[in-house]
């Protein structure tokens, strides 16, 4: 009892159903687990995970009918793992980490391991031997193990040798023991394991395979006992191929030598290494470090039998693993502590044996993984990173892409609000700032209360000092009292009709001063759609106002001045016309004088009435001349009154009478009978055809005086009235047509070029057109449209 | 005052008005007033045998003043032309002085300024049908002539003398001097004298001396 692990002390009980039971419980759930994986892997595949789990089934089994060789000793069973060589050998750990990975996994009970370096290769001799095995026997008299486990033939022939001292009934479960060494043992009674069967041939099929141009073959293997007997079944394995290369054995030489070599092989070499525990100096060394030098420096691929040198450089080759080993020596292990008698197991040389190669060394050598042979097991393959961490990969991707889209949202937003903000102080800045410097003032009045809000500029415009309360009756009484109630009506009006306001209107400043304002305003409806206030602008547009009222002047003083000239250059003829009846006044009163006097006449004096009463009609007609001239030449405001374009005509041509004649122009008039009046300015309507026809005998001055028509004519043309001047000079040409209008654009040698673009700029301001064309034959017509007065009525 | 004078006044204005006035005014002075409304009128209707002056407007329709007494003289009519014009117009006065125009009025009219221009034209008038009928009398006269008496008349206006003139035409002195007195009494003149004035009238050139008859 002092010998119970501390698993039943706790449990309390030593009773071996209390183990059994405890361990069919858990073995019972495992069951039910594992025939369930099994089924799995029936259905769904894996060869391996099959057979994995086929053998966990058969333990499974096993333990469920069965009894524990250690019960019986009402104990944890012990397991020794001699390890020939020391913790810095990868591969005995290996296997040793297998082992007791695997036991603690598949054993329902607490399986207590111990690891013993026996250290033999470095410390060769039987001293060493005896010594640690004395050592060993004394240290496991109290604890003997159940079952011990040695690694390489060294451990083997030490557990052999010292079997009695150690444990004389513990069966010997090895590996790494090829099965020449086997077959030598004396009494293999309980002795079972793992051979090793390094398969050279293979891995130089492999070799052969990834290099298939290689001639060269180069073996190399270490000079001590333990390296002899690999080189022995490398040499036995490949002497068939060897024909195929040029063979060299680097065997036996010191390390640095074989160093030197491998660093100067051709490239097209196939290298393949067993082992070097010693070199021919008689250093010993662990042959996976020097395997790891040897890679460092060869020029040519390395391969080797073992997967402990799997990761060290080498490129691969055909090989069981040491995890394998260790598991398989486990599982035998269990058997026999479940009463297998260990004499009945067969020794094999495990079923996990592949082509195995380093993923690494192929891309390192530039071999193409291409010729590999089926099943090959690739390690090491640099998985990308994608290949490897996908799900990790996309998670960060997304969690970034997240992160950044919610970044970028709220810089977004953040600059939006920004904007949103800057640009309303732009806006409101603006607003002042166009507000106050085109002189516009706003301003807004509740309907309620008719309260009046404005701004300063707003004030400004009208006067009002800054604490003056307002309302509407205090901005009427500013405005002009011509303009006030116009301006009220429109306020009133546009509440009622929900209408725009847009109107002008006068301000009587306190100084007396008077400023025209712009109204703009719309008004602003409450939820029960009646207008709760106005609000609008106010602009100053006096200078406007000035300007335009400045712009007027000027026209009507250079139209005066075009029509002062015009009379000029009409002055000879003007003269005559104003003589005409002047001589006949003259002539008739002499010879009325001559007939009153007596004086020898042989005229009556009842012919005197005659005479007067044609001195009185010429009178008239002297002073019609002299009206017609002066109304041309004053200077007045515009007048609005009906227009008879028949009689202006009649009156022009009588006023040119004097010019046609000296001109010789043979004139045809052809006025319309009943031509609708039209409505404007008669002096400046005049001036018009004064301009025209005076441009139409101008136009004839080149042609023979026979042959100078003018013809004038009226009609009715729609709601309109035209009057066309028709010459037959040589018309317009093309440049001259476009530019007629044009002010200062003249074809006379010194015309000012003010005439047609005066004439086009009162027909307009007549609601009227003015046009010159080219006439299908000779000349040019100059066509000359009003409105008649009953339009402009309705415009 | 005229009533009886042989003249007349051609009065041509476009405008009806002073036409009217003038012609009343000039009718009341005793003139025979002819008066027309236009130059085509004037030119078509009026008869160029009485003798009298014209007045023109010079501002007129088709033809004006200065035209019409143009196409007067083309027609071989000479008559004293007075114009009237209701503008002063240096350029046109200028042109019609050196058309040969008694005088250029500005309307309105001095009355007695056209009155003397009318007489001063009649005055003219009355100078040029002397002239005119001394002229057809010589004419006449020299168309009698026959051609020996013509060649004769421009060797005698020459003053060459019988014997030279009978040597130039190759003939005797008594023949020539026989020619001579027809032509003397043909031309109705005593002496050599009077027969130069007259060819000097008509532009009869005097013969030239012939070169080998003056040696």
């Amino acid at each position: 009892m002092s010998h119970r692990s501390p698993y039943f002390l706790a449990s309390g009980k030593t009773t071996n159903n209390d183990f059994a039971v405890h361990g069919a419980n858990r073995l019972r759930q495992n069951f039910v687990a594992l025939v369930a994986s099994y089924l799995f892997a029936l259905v769904f595949g894996s060869n391996c995970a099959s057979k994995k789990h086929f053998s966990g089934l058969l333990i499974a089994l096993v333990f469920w009918a069965g009894c524990w060789t250690a019960n019986a000793a009402g104990r944890a069973p012990r397991v020794l793992f001699l390890n020939a060589f020391n913790n810095i050998n990868p591969a005995p750990t290996t296997v040793d980490q297998a082992v007791r990975g695997r036991l603690k996994e598949r054993s329902p009970v607490r399986i207590d391991t111990y690891t013993e370096y026996l250290d033999l290769i470095r410390f060769p001799g039987d001293a060493h031997e005896l010594r640690t095995a004395a050592y060993l026997a004394e240290k496991y008299a109290q604890t003997p193990p159940d079952i011990v486990m040695v690694f390489a033939d060294a451990s083997l022939n030490f557990a052999i040798k010292y079997r009695e001292l150690l444990a004389p009934n513990a069966p010997i479960i090895y590996s790494s023991v090829s099965a020449t060494i086997i077959a030598t043992i004396d009494r293999p009674e309980k002795i079972v394991g793992i051979t090793l069967a390094l398969d050279y041939a293979q891995t130089l099929a492999l070799a052969e395979r990834v290099q298939p141009n290689a001639r060269n073959l180069v073996v190399i293997s270490g000079a001590s006992d333990s390296d002899r007997q690999w080189l022995i079944a490398a040499h036995d394995q490949l002497k068939p191929h060897e024909s195929r290369f040029n063979t060299r054995y680097l065997t036996g030489i010191a390390l640095e030598a074989l160093l030197a070599e491998v660093s100067h092989l051709p490239r097209e070499t196939i290298v393949i290494y067993t082992t070097v525990f010693g070199d021919g100096t008689g250093r010993q060394f662990v042959p996976a470090e020097v395997v790891e030098n040897l890679t460092k420096v060869s020029s040519a691929p390395i391969y080797a039998a073992s997967d402990t040198y799997l990761g060290r450089g080498i490129v691969g080759g055909y090989m069981d693993t040491h995890e394998s080993m260790g598991i398989a020596m486990a599982d035998m292990a269990l058997e026999i502590l479940t009463g297998r008698d260990p004499n009945t197991i067969v020794p094999h040389k495990g079923n996990t044996y592949a082509f195995r190669v380093d993923a690494r060394q192929l891309k390192h050598w530039n071999l193409s993984d291409a010729n590999l042979p089926a099943g090959t097991i690739v390690s090491f393959k640099q998985a990308t990173l994608w290949n490897e961490h996908r799900n990790l990969i996309l998670a960060v991707i997304a969690a970034f892409g997240l992160q950044t889209a919610i970044v970028t949202y709220v810089l977004l937003q953040n600059r939006r609000r920004r904007q949103a903000e800057r640009s309303l102080a732009e806006t409101e800045e603006r607003m002042a700032f166009s507000a106050t410097s085109t002189s516009t003032g706003l301003w807004q009045i509740e309907t309620k209360d008719w309260s009046f809000w404005a701004t300063d500029h707003c004030r400004a415009l009208f006067g009002f000092a800054a604490e003056t309360r307002l309302s509407l009756e205090v901005l009427l009484n500013n405005i002009h009292p011509e303009d006030r109630a116009a301006f009220n009506q429109t306020m009133r009006s546009s509440l009622q009709l929900s209408r725009p306001i847009d109107t002008e209107f006068r301000v009587v400043k306190s100084d007396g001063g008077i400023r025209w304002i712009a109204a703009k305003g719309h008004p602003l409806d409450n939820n029960n759609g009646r207008s709760a206030c106005i609000s609008g602008i106010f602009t100053d547009i006096t200078a406007l106002k000035m300007a335009e009222g400045e712009t007027e002047l000027q026209r009507r003083e250079v139209a005066h001045l075009m029509r002062q000239s015009v009379l000029g250059e009409l002055s000879g003829a003007i003269a005559h016309e104003l003589n005409q009846p002047l001589t006949a006044i003259l002539a008739n009163a002499e010879t009325a004088q001559d007939i009153i006097g007596g004086n020898d006449v042989d005229m009556d004096l009842d012919q005197v009435q005659d005479i007067l009463k044609d001195i009185i009609e010429d009178d008239k007609r002297a002073d019609q001349v002299i009206r017609r001239l002066r109304k041309l030449l004053k200077k007045g405001e515009s007048k609005s009154e009906p227009i008879n374009l028949n009689q202006l005509i009649e009156s022009t041509l009588d006023l040119l009478h004097g010019e046609l004649v000296r001109r010789k122009i043979n004139i045809d008039v052809a006025l319309a009978a009943e031509l609708p009046e039209s409505f404007g300015d008669s002096v400046q309507l005049q001036q018009v055809l004064l301009n025209l026809i005076m441009n139409a005998i101008e136009a004839m001055s080149a042609k023979a005086p026979s042959q100078r028509e003018l013809f004038i004519t009226t009609r009715v043309s729609g709601t309109k009235i035209e009057a066309a001047i028709i010459d037959c000079g040589p018309g317009l040409s093309s440049t001259v047509e476009t530019q007629l209008f044009q002010p200062f654009f003249t074809t006379k040698k010194f015309g000012l070029g003010l005439g047609l673009s005066i004439c086009s700029t009162i027909v307009k301001s007549h609601g009227g057109e003015l046009r010159i064309q080219n006439n299908v034959g000779e000349g040019a017509t100059a066509i000359f449209v009003l409105p008649t007065q009953k339009t402009i009525a309705l415009a | 005052m005229n009533s009886n004078s042989p003249f007349a006044v051609f009065l041509v204005d476009d405008d009806p008005r002073v036409l009217k006035a003038l012609t009343r005014s000039l009718h009341a002075k005793g003139y025979d007033v002819r008066a027309f409304s236009s130059s085509t009128e004037f030119l078509a209707q009026h008869d160029s045998s009485i003798p009298g002056c014209a007045i023109f407007d010079v501002s007129m329709p088709d033809l004006d003043g200065l035209q019409l007494q143009a196409a007067l003289s083309a027609n071989g009519v000479e008559r004293p032309v007075i114009f009237i014009t209701g503008v002063g117009d240096i350029p046109v006065t200028v042109r019609a002085m050196q058309a040969g125009a008694i005088d250029f009025l500005t309307k309105p009219l001095n009355n007695k300024q056209l009155l003397a221009a009318i007489e001063r034209a009649f005055g003219i008038e009355a100078g040029a049908a002397a002239l005119r009928r001394e002229l057809a009398l010589i004419n006449d006269r020299l168309s009698k002539l026959t051609p020996r008496e013509r060649e004769v008349l421009t060797h005698v206006v020459a003053g060459r003398l019988n014997k030279q003139i009978a040597a130039d035409l190759g003939t005797v002195e008594k023949t020539i001097k026989l020619h001579r007195s027809r032509m003397m009494l043909k031309m109705g003149v005593r002496t050599v004298a009077d027969l130069v004035r007259i060819a000097e009238k008509v532009n009869i050139r005097p013969q030239q001396q012939d070169a080998t008859g003056t040696r």
